[in-house]
């Protein structure tokens, strides 16, 4: 039965984080990207002010405030959202590759993620880019799609209505930048693969993504709210680990389902 | 970490359970149901109320018949929904033990839960609510001292420690002094699976979804309010008397159309919430016996130590 197969692969993840303590570095790496993007924002801040671009600014009203406000970010926004993309891509690459080392039996190490990076960035930045994309162009649909959602579903289900739409979408994508790096996918094989695993075994992957979301929410709150600005990435970060190494371990044992990847 | 992966297993048979009894959801269900057709009254009479005052005015006396109507209707939800509470969980403990033993369930197990615990599940309830009274003021000096940890590290702990106090009382049937006692003696013993067990739990059961449903009634009543802000007006109240019963009047049809759609918007909510809320319970509660079962199969299983030489030798 499904449920019994998930708890032996948590039961498993849950002693193989335990035996290569490694695959939690990317929790700390991720503290890194997030020093780094506040550090790029304070300095794109003090440049902007510092060249007096907002010196006209008490002249302009309305639109030509926004713009003129909006319009010296240009550049730093740009830079920033690449700067970003690269960084989350590659910390998740290279994770990825360390939760495929211990799942191999093998201690992950930096050669792991390091391997990881060289060979798979590009796809996995590329394919993080086109869904940014599709919901930049769409933007309009999905926001009208989700406030009427949220007044007809949202508001009588109290709430759960959201989560549920949330969590449901979130295991469609659950899987797409594994099966990238497991299986040396093309990014559209790879969203391919992770939506036909989630329509063929929705069940497990809508209770990891159930459990990812209200566990690491609530582990990063465990310790109040001035322990959650100190400590809440790392309680939260360990809990959103753990969860992907068992959404990897459903997807190799679901993989054979999947007819195309047999024939890779 | 064994312990803590043990949990897993006690997860698959709590669904396992869950799946076979489908009957365990009877009793919430139906409490569900008398707590919604509850608040549902309430709505009306709330808009009966609104009605009323259009047509009477505001008057002091409107104020003390609606303060005490509204104390009635408060009063009547806390022990409708305390004690019905009690009944269902007492009755409900009972049907859990019976279907963790492979035993078939139906409404005479839940009636002679109810009749066997519901008194002992009363008095450990109390004796909590007055360990939090007298325990109110340290809880708020301790989370401030600790950096507003404790506001919940503290709840999180005590309920840590107090989870299997009911678990035994009905398991082992004890009294509610010993059911404490063992249920300590088991998280001391059992400490790192328990509570990785209830911060699950906690996590699941107390998302922000769903509490919007169960805040209504504070929410409908803004009374006191109105009448605190009328009380301190530096303005003659008497031309405040005439004009806000102006606005009032005017008011009143966008008052009447906003009951109609949220009498039954929040009457489904808090249905759908405390049905979602309820999937969890049962399985994270099915879990916690599962758990308790299993711990004290495996302590008595467990080889008693031999004597050791030494302290025999200095007892000599």
């Amino acid at each position: 039965m499904w449920f019994d197969l998930l708890m032996d692969d948590c039961k498993a993840s849950l002693e193989l984080s335990h035996k290569y303590k490694g695959v939690f570095v990317p929790v700390f790496l991720k503290l890194i990207l997030t020093m780094i993007m506040g550090t790029f924002v304070i300095i794109s801040v003090i440049t902007s002010v510092a060249s007096g671009v907002f010196s006209g600014l008490h002249g302009s009203e309305g639109l030509g405030l926004f713009m003129q406000i909006i319009a010296p970010f240009g550049f730093f926004l740009i830079a920033g959202y690449i700067l970003y993309l690269i960084l989350w891509a590659l910390i998740e690459v290279g994770s990825i590759n360390l939760y495929r080392a211990a799942l191999s039996d093998e201690k992950p190490s930096k050669i792991h993620f390091f391997s990881g990076i060289k060979d798979y960035l590009k796809k996995v930045a590329a394919g993080k880019m086109l869904i940014h994309f599709l919901c930049l162009i769409l933007s309009p649909l999905l926001l009208a799609f989700f406030v009427l959602y949220a007044v007809i579903i949202g508001i009588p289900t109290a709430g759960w209505g959201v989560i549920f739409l949330t969590v449901g979408v979130s295991a469609y994508f659950a899987t797409w930048t594994i099966a990238i790096v497991n299986d040396d996918l093309g990014i559209l094989e790879g969203f391919g693969t992770s939506f036909k695993l989630a329509k063929r075994h929705f069940k497990p992957l809508f209770v990891i993504m159930l459990a990812l979301t209200m566990i690491s929410q609530y582990a990063a709150w465990l310790v109040g709210p001035l322990g959650f600005v100190f400590a809440g990435w790392f309680l939260g970060g360990i809990v959103k680990i753990y969860f992907r190494i068992v959404t990897y371990k459903t997807y190799l044992r679901y993989q054979k389902d999947i007819p195309e990847l047999d024939q890779i | 970490m064994n312990e803590i992966a043990k949990l897993f297993d006690y997860f698959k048979r709590a669904f396992q359970v869950n799946k076979n009894n489908r009957g365990l959801y009877l009793p919430q269900i139906t409490l569900i149901l008398v707590k919604a057709c509850y608040y549902l009254a309430f709505g009306i009479f709330l808009y009966q109320l609104t009605i009323g005052i259009g047509d009477m005015g505001f008057e002091a006396t409107t104020f003390k018949e609606v303060f005490f109507s509204m104390a009635w209707w408060i009063g009547g939800m806390i022990v409708v929904g305390g004690l019905g509470s009690m009944v269902v969980e007492a009755g409900l403990f009972n049907m859990y033990k019976v279907s963790i033993n492979d035993e078939l369930i139906d409404s005479n197990i839940f009636f002679e839960g109810v009749r066997k615990y519901f008194i002992r599940i009363l008095l450990a309830n109390i004796l909590m609510m007055i360990f939090w009274v007298a325990f109110a003021i340290p809880y708020f000096i301790i989370s401030v001292f600790t950096l507003l940890a404790g506001f919940i590290l503290i709840p999180l702990l005590i309920t840590v420690f107090t989870t299997m106090w009911k678990v035994s009382m009905v398991i082992e049937d004890l009294t509610v002094i010993e059911g404490l006692k063992r249920g300590i003696r088991f998280s001391t013993k059992h400490f790192v699976p328990l509570s990785a067990l209830v911060i699950i739990k906690q996590a699941f059961l107390s998302s922000q979804a769903g509490s919007s449903g169960n805040a209504n009634a504070g929410n409908w009543d803004s009374s006191n309010n109105i009448s605190k802000v009328t009380d301190n007006s530096p303005v003659d109240l008497d031309t405040v008397h005439f004009s806000f019963n102006d606005v009032y009047a005017q008011a009143l049809p966008y008052i009447k159309t906003g009951f109609y759609i949220l009498i039954p918007v929040v009457s489904i909510a808090i249905i759908i919430a405390s049905m979602v809320r309820m999937v969890f319970e049962i399985f994270f509660e099915l879990s916690i016996f599962v758990m308790y079962i299993e711990k004290s199969k495996e302590a008595e299983l467990e080889p008693i130590a031999e004597p050791n030489a030494e302290a025999i030798m200095e007892v000599k």
